[in-house]
């Protein structure tokens, strides 16, 4: 089920209803109402793979059990092992099968042996990187014993299937998110309308800019060849924010639907198009995942302790396990390593804590300084979404090549018509959204909070008829395939 | 605190709707709404929508395929020659071969109609034509799903309310290629006086730019198998171009064209299915729109002209002076 779907526009206030009024006296049988809807959501793709997912928890809430029970080392060693083989075999198996059967088979070739493999008719369940990575962390934790295991079956399993966040994320930690199903909640009407309008701006974000921006990314990105070096960049600038209003306008969606039901789940970007460096972006961008890595991969290798070579060492590895973790192909992998070439200058001259805090916080302008920052971060990043978006290395290659001709000196061409126009203007008034909510948790958190409450309905309105009549073509959200 | 929430929810909600439907009042003035969508064809749509509200239980007579089975065949002469107002033509803009195959394979299932006629001329043959959603239209068909959850399941708002406002707007409009303006059989006839003729199509295109595709003359084959399989006669038609046209075609681009005919005659010889080539006769400039398109008249006379050859051609389809066997061939 997408959440710009009219199906989950009626499932959210069904389930909204039955949550707070049939099922609000026992907090038990709330988590059990949250339980069913999350896998009538997931089921409504494919009920087949829920099969995965029912799996996947019960291994997990074993190994929990298993691991309370026992202080022996090699036991606990074992049953994590047993955990981490069963979700990374399962992600294993459906998404990187093919690409690894594919290279092997290429490598053999190259060594002038022929070996063929056939490769596998695999369908990839929606939202396995997610879940899988979120019910790894809670046996990762369980087993480090920063957690007490639970035995409370339907929240665990509930929590590995939190209909909000199950398909795209934020990938939550256990330690946050499985402690909030023991509670009980009651109903916030600040933090409620809150959740309401982070909906409404994760849609605008969805369906405004990212639908409308991916038009002519795929436009651009699919017939490179045709366009000019100018056209070329343009493509990849709308592509910038596609993926941006796509991912973050999901985690909006998604944080802002939690609310709802009395739930808080981790901020997953902050306006990192405002990022002054690459370190900060890093901070900014995809946080849950960003943050998983570093707790459960980088700080495990020894983090930043070790010597410089050490530092070196474990940065490539979680970019471009980073990467890799996006798809099974080389683009991903590559667009990792660009990352991590960005990342490493910061790292070696110890400058990657610089920007902890907003960019001009308190002031209503960036000083000239913070702008070039911004302005240069943003196209290493532009430049490197190329890598992401293309089909293939040499695609990247040619699309690049492409930019930097001396057609990037001339006027965007046959691209640019009124709804290309449109589209700019939306992307311009929405960068200006976000950089006056660059302090808070989401764009439009606290604008016209204090104003006449028919202009901010009149607001909510004018945003609900740009989703309605100025959204682009119905998308897929780009990070279900990951 | 939560029935505050859900009132003022369902406030600001209320307030939206009725700002919508204010907006879709405005757009369409208030009358018309497009047909389901079962298609990207707002044609095809609004077809199906005519012929949902005409409620024919079981029509005799369908009469399918693109411009030229809904612009070119006049209805009433279809209905005086076979005697018969069962008739429901569900022709829409660009159908091809491979699309009137899909819809047949459908439309079947609920109607069986005793004859199926199909007009083409040579661009209908070409790759392309609309996107049919067949597991909507077949639902849809089967009472499987209403109008209304097809307009909220298949429709995005934006494109309820353009189709809305250009549906309403093609249905009033009888001088243009574009109208939605049915007669009482689903048929459109396209009237000469005030039509903007458009100087491309009057000249239309080159000929050896038509190049037909070999899947849209495996579909007519396995059209004339399903007809057969269901007991209905088929008909095809070749609807000509008018006079002007053909003439400024080279050898070369007439060369492509009888391909064409002979081609089509050796389906139609292989699988016994009546067959009447009107660019055998030379049709006059004054009785088209435009290349291929007749103008009102002209769909009367050649509509008349199918009707004759096929009395010559095909006496057995007429027995006993009501309408035509199935069988008789």
């Amino acid at each position: 089920m997408l959440f710009n779907s009219i199906e989950f526009a009626i499932f959210l206030p069904l389930v909204f209803v039955l949550y707070w009024f049939v099922f609000n006296r026992d907090r038990k049988a709330q988590n059990a109402m949250l339980l069913l809807a999350s896998y009538v959501f997931y089921g409504w793709w494919d009920w087949r793979f829920l099969s995965l997912i029912v799996f996947s928890s019960l291994v997990d809430y074993l190994v929990g059990i298993g691991l309370s029970k026992t202080d022996h080392t090699q036991k606990r060693k074992l049953l994590l092992l047993i955990s981490i083989l069963v979700n990374l075999g399962f992600l294993g198996f459906f998404k990187y099968f093919n690409f690894f059967a594919e290279n092997f088979a290429q490598a053999f070739t190259l060594l002038g042996n022929t070996f063929r493999v056939g490769s596998l008719n695999i369908i990839l369940p929606v939202g396995i990187s997610f879940y899988t990575f979120q019910t790894l962390s809670y046996s990762i934790d369980v087993y480090k014993r920063k957690l007490e295991p639970t035995k409370d079956m339907v929240a665990f399993f509930a929590f590995v299937s939190f209909f909000p966040q199950l398909v795209a994320g934020p990938i939550e930690r256990a330690t946050n998110l499985l402690p909030q199903f023991y509670k009980d909640r009651d109903f916030e009407y600040h933090k409620a309308v809150d959740g309401m309008r982070q909906i409404l701006w994760g849609l605008f974000k969805k369906i405004v800019i990212a639908d409308n921006c991916a038009e002519y990314a795929n436009l651009i990105f699919n017939n490179s060849s045709d366009y000019s070096g100018s056209t070329l960049l343009l493509g990849a600038i709308y592509f910038t924010f596609q993926i941006y209003g796509d991912f973050s306008g999901y985690s909006d969606i998604a944080i802002g639907t939690s609310r709802l039901f009395g739930f808080n789940l981790m901020q997953n970007f902050a306006f990192p198009y405002f990022s002054r460096d690459i370190a900060e972006f890093w901070r900014r961008w995809h946080i849950s995942l960003s943050t998983w890595f570093r707790d459960y991969l980088y700080i495990p290798l020894g983090g930043s302790k070790g010597g410089t070579w050490m530092k070196v060492r474990n940065t490539f590895i979680i970019f471009v396990v980073s990467g890799f973790w996006h798809g099974a192909n080389w683009t991903f992998v590559v667009w990792g390593l660009l990352n991590a070439i960005y990342f490493l200058p910061l790292l070696l001259l110890k400058q990657n804590r610089n920007n902890l805090s907003a960019v001009a916080e308190g002031r209503v302008l960036p000083s000239i300084k913070e702008l070039i920052s911004m302005a240069t971060t943003f196209l290493l990043t532009v430049f490197a979404w190329i890598f992401f978006r293309a089909e293939s290395i040499s695609h990247a290659f040619k699309y690049i090549s492409g930019i930097f001709s001396w057609s990037l000196f001339t006027i965007p061409r046959n691209i640019i018509g009124h709804s290309g126009a449109y589209i700019l203007i939306i992307v311009v008034v929405f960068v200006l959204f976000e950089w006056v909510g660059r302090e808070q948790q989401f764009g439009l958190q606290k604008l016209g909070l204090t104003w006449n409450p028919c202009i901010r309905v009149m607001i909510y309105y004018g945003i609900i008829l740009l989703i309605i009549f100025g959204g682009g073509n119905q998308e897929q959200f780009i990070y279900f395939q990951f | 605190m939560i029935r505050t929430f859900i009132s003022k929810s369902i406030l600001v909600a209320f307030g939206f709707t009725l700002l919508l439907i204010t907006n879709w009042f405005i757009f369409t003035m208030g009358a018309g709404l497009p047909g389901p969508m079962v298609s990207n064809s707002i044609s095809l749509n609004y077809k199906t929508y005519f012929a949902e509200e005409k409620d024919l239980k079981h029509p005799d007579v369908i009469a399918i395929g693109s411009s030229m089975t809904l612009n070119n065949l006049h209805s009433e002469v279809v209905i005086n020659n076979l005697k018969t107002e069962s008739y429901l033509n569900y022709s829409a803009w660009g159908i091809r071969p491979s699309q009137i195959l899909s819809l047949l394979k459908i439309l079947m299932q609920k109607y069986t109609p005793s004859l199926v006629i199909i007009v083409t001329n040579i661009a209908d043959y070409q790759r392309g034509g609309p996107v049919i959603n067949e597991s909507t239209f077949s639902d849809y068909l089967a009472d499987k799903h209403s109008r209304l959850y097809n307009y909220l399941f298949a429709y995005t708002p934006r494109s309820f309310f353009l189709d809305s406002r250009r549906t309403h707007k093609l249905r009033k409009i009888k001088n243009s290629y574009e109208s939605l303006a049915f007669d009482p059989f689903g048929g459109v006839s396209l009237k000469k006086k005030g039509f903007l003729i458009n100087e491309k199509r009057w000249g239309g295109n080159s000929l050896k730019l038509m190049s037909p595709d070999s899947i849209n003359y495996n579909s007519i084959k396995n059209i004339a198998e399903l007809c057969k399989h269901h007991e209905s006669q088929l008909v095809l038609i070749q609807s000509p171009f008018r006079e002007g046209f053909l003439l400024g075609q080279d050898s070369v681009d007439l060369k492509t064209f009888n391909q064409h005919i002979e081609m089509i005659s050796k389906i139609a010889e292989d699988f016994q299915i009546p067959f009447i080539n009107a660019t055998n006769s030379i049709w006059q400039d004054s009785l088209f729109v435009d290349a291929s398109h007749f103008s009102k008249l002209g769909a009367q006379k050649f509509s008349e002209y199918i009707f004759r050859e096929l009395h010559v051609s095909y006496p057995k389809l007429f027995q006993n002076g009501k309408s035509w066997v199935a069988d008789s061939l």
